[in-house]
C-alpha cells in the first residue's frame, strides 16, 4: 500500500514544478480522465485484495475508460447533451462500490468481531 | 517479480498520474474562476455583481454631475478676466448652440401639426390623411431656410445628425420614437418664419390640403438641448489627421 501513496506524493509535487494551467475549454476532459484514473485506483486495489489483478486488465481498463470518456464528452458537446454525466454517475458508482469492498475487506481483517470472512462472503455482504 | 508487486507499480504510476492532473486541475479551475468566468457563477452572485455594477455606474454618473457643475463654475469664473478668454468663451457658446447642446430660448414660431380628421374622398388611401416625415421635412427645410436658428420636433432638439424618419406608424427623431400631433419649435425672426410656412401654395398651404396644421407666432419659445451624447466615429477635423 506503500507505492501508490508514494506515487501520489510525488504527482503532486511534480505537478508543483510545472508551470501553466488548462484552458477552461479542456478542464471537463481533465476532470473526467481524474475520475477514471481514481476508479482504476480503487479497482485496482479491490482486484489486488481478490488476488485477482491482472495488469492487462488494469491497462486496457485505464486507457480504454478514459478514451471512452473523453469521446462521450465530445459527442455531448457536439449534441449539445451533458453526456459527462453519464460518465461521472458510472464512475462514482463503480468508485463507491470497489471502496465498499475494500473498507468490508479491512474492518473484516482487522476487527476482532469474527473470523476473516472470503471474498465470496464479502461480495455478498451489505455493500453499505 | 511477483504479481503483487506489479499491481503495486502499476498502482503506484496511476496515483502520480492522478496526483498531477487533481493538482494542475485545481490550479487551472483556481485561475479560471478568478478571471470571472459567467458559467461557474449562480444567478444570484451575478444579480449581485450587477447591483454593484449599478452602484458604481450612479458613482459615477455623480461625478460626471460634479464635475460638469465644477467645468462650468470655471466658465463661469472665466467670464471676465480678460478678452481672449472672453472670446473664447463666445466661441464655445456658439458653437454648443450650433451643436445643440444648449437649451435656447427666443422669439420664433410654433407649429402644431396633425392627422388630418376628414375622411377619405372614395379611391383614396387612408394615408394620404396621415402626417408622414416627408411633410416634417418640408416644414423644417423651410423654416432653416428663413433662418431658424434653432429647431426641435416634440421636444428633439435637431442637430446637425439628427434623422426625421417614418418609423411604422411613429417617427424616430434623434433615435427617439414620437407619433402625432407633432410640436415644431423654432427660434428665428418670427414674421419671416410665418411667412416662410404661409405663402400662398406653400408647404402650408400643401399639408393642410390634408392634414391639420397650425402656425402660431410667439415672443418667447424654447428649444431644449440634444439630450443624447455625441461621439465622433468617424469624422476628424482635416488639421488634427496632419
Amino acid at each position: 500500500m506503500l507505492l501508490p501513496l508514494i506515487g501520489l506524493l510525488v504527482g503532486i509535487s511534480i505537478a508543483f514544478f510545472v508551470p501553466g494551467s488548462i484552458n477552461p475549454e479542456y478542464s471537463v476532459y481533465v476532470a473526467i480522465a481524474i475520475l477514471a484514473a481514481l476508479d482504476s485506483v480503487l479497482g485496482g486495489i479491490s482486484a489486488n485484495l481478490r488476488k485477482k489483478f491482472s495488469m492487462i486488465i488494469f491497462v486496457t481498463g485505464l486507457f480504454g475508460n478514459a478514451i471512452l470518456s473523453a469521446f462521450i464528452i465530445y459527442l455531448g458537446e457536439k449534441l449539445g447533451l451533458d453526456l459527462y454525466v453519464a460518465i461521472v454517475v458510472v464512475f462514482g458508482t463503480r468508485m463507491f462500490q470497489n471502496f465498499g469492498f475494500i473498507r468490508r475487506f479491512y474492518v473484516e481483517k482487522y476487527s476482532n468481531l469474527g473470523k476473516q470472512l472470503s471474498i465470496e462472503e464479502l461480495d455478498q455482504t451489505n455493500p453499505t | 517479480m511477483n504479481n503483487k508487486w506489479k499491481a503495486q507499480i502499476a498502482l503506484g504510476l496511476v496515483c502520480m498520474l492522478l496526483g498531477f492532473s487533481i493538482t494542475i486541475q485545481l490550479r487551472s479551475v483556481q485561475k479560471n474562476n478568478g478571471a470571472g468566468s459567467v458559467s461557474s457563477l449562480r444567478a444570484g452572485e451575478i444579480q449581485s455583481m450587477y447591483q454593484k455594477e449599478k452602484e458604481k455606474n450612479e458613482a459615477l454618473y455623480l461625478e460626471y454631475e460634479r464635475i460638469q457643475s465644477e467645468l462650468n463654475q470655471y466658465m463661469e469664473s472665466v467670464k471676465d478676466t480678460n478678452t481672449t478668454t472672453k472670446l473664447m468663451k463666445e466661441q464655445l457658446d456658439n458653437a454648443e448652440v450650433l451643436a445643440g447642446l444648449k437649451e435656447v430660448e427666443g422669439p420664433g414660431v410654433v407649429v402644431k401639426l396633425n392627422d388630418g380628421t376628414k375622411t377619405p374622398l372614395p379611391g383614396e388611401p387612408e394615408s394620404l390623411y396621415w402626417l408622414h416625415d416627408s411633410d416634417i421635412l418640408l416644414v423644417i427645410n423651410e423654416l432653416k431656410d428663413a433662418g431658424a436658428e434653432a429647431i426641435s420636433i416634440n421636444g428633439e432638439r435637431l442637430t446637425s445628425m439628427s434623422e426625421v424618419r417614418c418609423v411604422g406608424s411613429v417617427l424616430s427623431i434623434n433615435n427617439v420614437r414620437t407619433g402625432a400631433p407633432f410640436i415644431i419649435n423654432a427660434i428665428g425672426d418670427p414674421k419671416t418664419l410665418e411667412s416662410a410656412l404661409l405663402f400662398k401654395g406653400g408647404v402650408v398651404a400643401e399639408i393642410a390640403a390634408y392634414c391639420e396644421v397650425d402656425v402660431k407666432t410667439t415672443d418667447l419659445v424654447t428649444v431644449p438641448a440634444y439630450k443624447g451624447a455625441i461621439n465622433f466615429k468617424y469624422a476628424v477635423p482635416t488639421a488634427a489627421k496632419k
